[in-house]
């Protein structure tokens, strides 16, 4: 009976159930229905500094419009760039972060900075370690080298890299070749230092025998961009390991002797532009034909019309040449470059940085913002897969080409070293910087004044290393 | 899709069908469901009007209004502020850079109408006005400070009229939380003053700034002409690429004039598109794709094309050609574009010019976002409370179900019981108004003694003729027991009276007749009247044998 009783009531309930559920499904659906655009609930925004700015065009400004529209709104990140400033003053302002000086600004969550710059704030314990946030099979994915250079004192990797560069020489090759015309002057020539010094000073004499009547009016041939990694780099070149010191650098020796003879030497002769400014600054307007700088400097050195003081204006074109090694010594050339750090904060907020620095140094975006500025990226095989012919609009690709040539036999021939992970390396080089400044206008100007430049050099030079 | 089968649970009839049997009529259970339910109906509904009265359902909207009045009232304030600091630095930069300038032609022995033919002298105005760019790019929050003279350092080469001598400086973040190292960048102007005070010269340096056919220089040589003060004279040039060779720019252009009202120039601030992205940002915690514009506007037409925008993606590749104003919905404005795109959001006109002015275009600053995000944050709200509602109706339905259930089986139990045992068996259901039925019934249904069954007789015959009826003993033992009133009943049975008929006999209630028959029953130990009158037969019968 009661079996009975319960089957007519199944009999009952069961359409008037399924009309319930179908009646809960559609508006259940119809409630989620009418959203595509909504933003995942606990949208986690990252702030960002970066110092990619002023370039044509601003690639990093628009992959990160990129991510936010496809991958951060998928995973509910935003990446906001609060500020676009040069490296110096991210620097600067790092170091008021990490001694929480009065009016330091917040810590962004992700920002660029020079393995030396982060290893104070790592000390503060102000960043977060990377490993864990990345599989081993992605992290084999990247250069290992790259890698390296990011893990500070304590082994982990702090400092994630997303563009290198390396250092080449750039030569005005429209201008050298007029020179050379009529001096017999090489490309070769310029592959050492010794030769580039011989050959700066040719032109130096050069230029000025062009205007008899007006003397000492030469043009300088070349220019450092920074005169440090200069000395650094050919002191490894010539087998010194140990300049670079905990706080002081090592220049007794004949190996800085020898670099000094091919720097100094020639800046005292006019061979070398003698400033503070950067060398496409001279380029620009024809004042010298030759400077080593990074990669990243290709855009002031691509095929592009060189304007004089009044007005007129010259086309040339530059070609890309190996960094200088000194004579017998070992090929070397540093390896530049930032990595992006991220702040130490909760593990959401570090997941959904490193979710970012994935997508933003995946080939499929990272050769898009690195190799029309000159950088290069730094995943395995990434420059393999490049197609230059798609990179954007305003691209110097025929520059780019000639960059990818002469970094790639480098690649073969040269030691890619990096600088020492030392706080104290920017106050020393600055101090490096501007001490051998002031001695190469001093030296000039007793040149001019007729002194002998060789004993001007050896004065120099003895009161340079006390 | 498939038709429904005709034999489908689901067609309209057979439906119908099992909700109320035509033939049998509404059963108990359907019956207790379907008020249960109407109740629930009624009370959810009743819900519901309240919500709506209460203004539940228009909570969505109520809150996009507010976001976006915030979020404009905020940012263009900013604007409004901002642009207004711009404009008084730039007025007080050109009077400054106009006094200077004078100045230094004086001791060179020069007036600005000789300039032409002596270039030579071009050079060190610029390097003297120098300084005071660099003191105003620092002081404001712009992205470039620029002076174009009316000179040119080469007439002769060809394109001279295209360009004038000039410089133009740039402040790559002017947005830096801490700004105590402005990070001033050359860009425009003779590379010479850039070296000497170590300024980073771009990529995109040039020597000369354009000039022409860019509008800024010449709208505002036009404007000089008016016999005006300066501060009636300046020209906000819209957002484009008239200076700068990389992004969009706003240019505030003043006049520079000297002090015999000679047009020397044209000097002033300006503000990037990635700037104004980056200061203008608005807030997009409530629709991914907020953004802001700040544009020209011409009646209901706003000029994309002269716009600088701000949102966290590409705001202009959202929009094709020009920005339409349509009309008020739910309070807020809408805006389409070409291809018929909609945005929803809040505008304000920002004054950036001074009634009396030569210039006097109109200005907006629009905050809003997709049409389709708004929408959906505004159904977002009221489905919670839709599905809230579904949940209760669905629950209540449940309980209507269970409810029903519960109390309808034991009637339906005990009818079911009742078809196939005969009412007049005496059994218990433990519910007063079945128990009372079975009782009516039984005694409704009980015949005469004339009528009693014959085998029931036949079967007292038999154990009278075995001679072992220990209770038939006890009633004749216990007739003698019977209170007056209780013999009277009994008589009245004994003579073949219905109990129906002896409450009219006897003027009694049926409840009286009740608790009489109750204690004859006990008293005499029988349980039915069939069996009372089958004892008082069987006594008729037996007393002549014992007499």
């Amino acid at each position: 009976m009661k079996t009975k009783n319960s089957l007519k009531f199944l009999q009952f309930i069961r359409p008037v159930t399924t009309v319930l559920l179908c009646f809960i499904l559609f508006t259940g659906l119809f409630a989620g229905c009418g959203m595509p655009n909504a933003a995942p609930k606990e949208t986690i925004t990252l702030t960002m500094w970066h110092n990619m700015g002023g370039r044509v065009p601003d690639m990093i400004g628009i992959l990160i419009d990129e991510f936010n529209a496809g991958v951060g709104k998928d995973n509910g990140v935003i990446v906001s760039v609060t500020s676009v400033t040069p490296t110096r003053d991210i620097d600067d302002n790092m170091e008021m972060i990490r001694h929480g000086d009065p009016g330091a600004p917040e810590m962004p969550d992700i920002v660029p900075l020079y393995p030396n710059v982060a290893l104070g704030l790592m000390e503060e314990g102000l960043l977060a370690p990377l490993d864990d946030l990345f599989s081993q099979e992605e992290l084999d994915a990247y250069q290992p080298q790259y890698l390296d250079v990011g893990r500070l004192a304590d082994g982990k990797l702090y400092v994630f890299p997303f563009a290198k560069s390396t250092e080449v020489l750039y030569l005005d090759q429209t201008l050298f070749e007029r020179f050379a015309a009529e001096t017999g002057a090489k490309n070769e020539d310029l592959l050492t230092a010794e030769g580039l010094a011989g050959t700066a000073v040719r032109y130096y004499e050069w230029t000025d025998a062009l205007t008899p009547d007006t003397e000492n009016d030469g043009k300088a041939f070349f220019s450092a961009d920074s005169w440090f990694n200069f000395y650094a780099v050919a002191m490894l070149q010539l087998g010194v390991q140990d300049f670079i010191g905990e706080k002081t650098l090592n220049m007794d020796n004949p190996a800085f002797r020898r670099i000094w003879d091919a720097s100094v030497s020639p800046a005292v002769r006019g061979g070398y532009a003698i400033t503070d400014s950067y060398s496409s600054t001279l380029a620009m307007t024809g004042d010298i034909l030759a400077a080593t700088g990074s990669t990243a400097g290709m855009q002031y050195y691509g095929n592009q019309n060189i304007t004089y003081a009044d007005n007129t204006t010259e086309a040339v074109e530059y070609s890309i040449n190996p960094y200088p090694v000194m004579r017998g010594g070992t090929s070397a050339v540093l390896q530049r470059g930032s990595g992006m750090v991220v702040s130490k904060s909760t593990p959401e907020r570090e997941a959904a940085a490193a979710l970012f620095l994935k997508w933003f140094t995946d080939p499929a975006q990272n050769v898009r913002y690195a190799l029309p500025t000159g950088y290069l990226p730094v995943m395995k095989n990434a420059l393999d897969s490049a197609d230059i012919s798609a990179l954007p609009e305003g691209t110097d690709v025929q520059t780019l080409e000639k960059l990818l040539i002469t970094v790639r036999d480098m690649e073969q021939t040269y030691g890619f070293v990096t600088a020492p992970q030392n706080a104290n390396l920017t106050a020393m080089s600055s101090d490096f910087e501007s001490k051998l400044n002031q001695a190469m206008q001093e030296g000039r100007a007793r040149v001019l004044a007729g002194e002998d430049p060789d004993a001007v050099c050896e004065a120099l030079y003895e009161a340079f290393i006390q | 899709m498939t038709p429904l089968h005709r034999n489908s649970p689901f067609f309209p009839k057979r439906f119908l069908a099992r909700f109320a049997d035509v033939r049998g009529g509404v059963t108990l259970h359907r019956r207790l469901f379907l008020f249960l339910a109407l109740l629930l109906l009624i009370v959810l509904s009743s819900v519901l009007l309240i919500l709506y009265t209460t203004g539940v359902f228009s909570s969505g909207f109520s809150e996009s209004r507010v976001f976006f009045d915030s979020e404009l009232a905020h940012l263009s304030s900013k604007i409004a502020t901002e642009s207004g600091e711009v404009t008084v630095s730039g007025l007080s930069l050109s009077e400054r850079l106009s006094s200077r300038l004078e100045t230094a032609m004086d001791k060179s022995d020069i007036s600005f109408s000789q300039l032409q033919k002596h270039p030579e002298f071009i050079e060190p105005l610029l390097d003297e006005a120098t300084d005071s760019l660099i003191d105003e790019l620092e002081k404001n929050r712009t992205s470039l400070v620029f002076v174009a003279l009316d000179v040119t350092i080469n007439p002769d080469i060809p394109d001279a009229d295209r360009s004038r001598a000039g410089l133009l400086l740039r402040n790559l973040s002017p947005n830096i939380v801490s700004n105590n190292t402005p990070t001033t960048r050359f860009e425009i102007g003779p590379a010479q003053i850039a070296r000497e005070r170590h300024l980073y010269v771009l990529n995109n340096w040039r020597l000369e700034i354009p000039t022409a056919p860019e509008d800024y220089f010449q709208i505002t040589k036009t404007s000089a002409m008016e016999d005006l003060p300066l501060s009636r004279l300046y020209y906000w040039n819209p957002g484009d690429r008239a200076l700068l060779a990389d992004e969009d720019a706003m240019l505030l252009c003043v006049p520079l004039i000297d002090s015999g009202g000679r047009f020397m120039g044209v000097c002033g601030l300006g503000i990037s598109a990635s700037l104004f992205k980056l200061a203008y940002m608005p807030d997009d915690s409530m629709f991914p794709h907020t953004f802001a514009v700040f544009a020209p506007r011409t009646g209901n037409e706003i000029d994309l094309s002269k716009a600088l925008f701000s949102g966290n993606y590409n705001v202009r590749s959202e929009f094709e050609g020009n920005l339409v104003i349509g009309k008020e919905f739910k309070e807020l404005t809408t805006f389409s574009d070409a291809s018929g795109k909609v945005f929803e959001g809040l505008c304000k006109d920002i004054v950036i010019y001074p009634k009396d002015a030569v210039h006097q275009t109109d200005w907006i600053f629009i905050v809003a976002a997709p049409q389709e995000e708004v929408t959906a944050y505004n159904a977002m709200g009221n489905r919670t409370v839709i599905f809230l509602l579904v949940l209760l109706l669905a629950a209540g339905i449940i309980a209507a179900v269970f409810v029903s259930r519960r109390y309808i089986t034991p009637i339906a139990n005990a009818i079911d019981r009742m078809k196939q045992t005969d009412s007049r068996s005496g059994e218990k259901y433990n519910i007063r108004e079945i128990d009372d039925l079975f009782t009516f019934l039984a005694e409704r249904d009980d015949p005469k003694p004339a009528a009693l069954d014959a085998v029931a007789l036949n079967a007292n015959r038999n154990e009278i003729a075995s001679g072992h009826d220990e209770r038939f003993d006890t009633f004749v033992k216990n007739v003698n027991s019977l209170s007056r009133a209780e013999r009277a009943i009994f008589n009245l049975y004994v003579e073949g009276y219905t109990a129906r008929e002896i409450i009219q006999i006897l003027h009694i209630s049926i409840n009286t007749i009740k608790t009489h028959n109750k204690h004859i029953y006990t008293k005499l130990g029988v349980t039915s009247r069939k069996e009372l009158l089958d004892f008082v037969a069987r006594m008729d019968k037996e007393a002549p044998k014992e007499s």
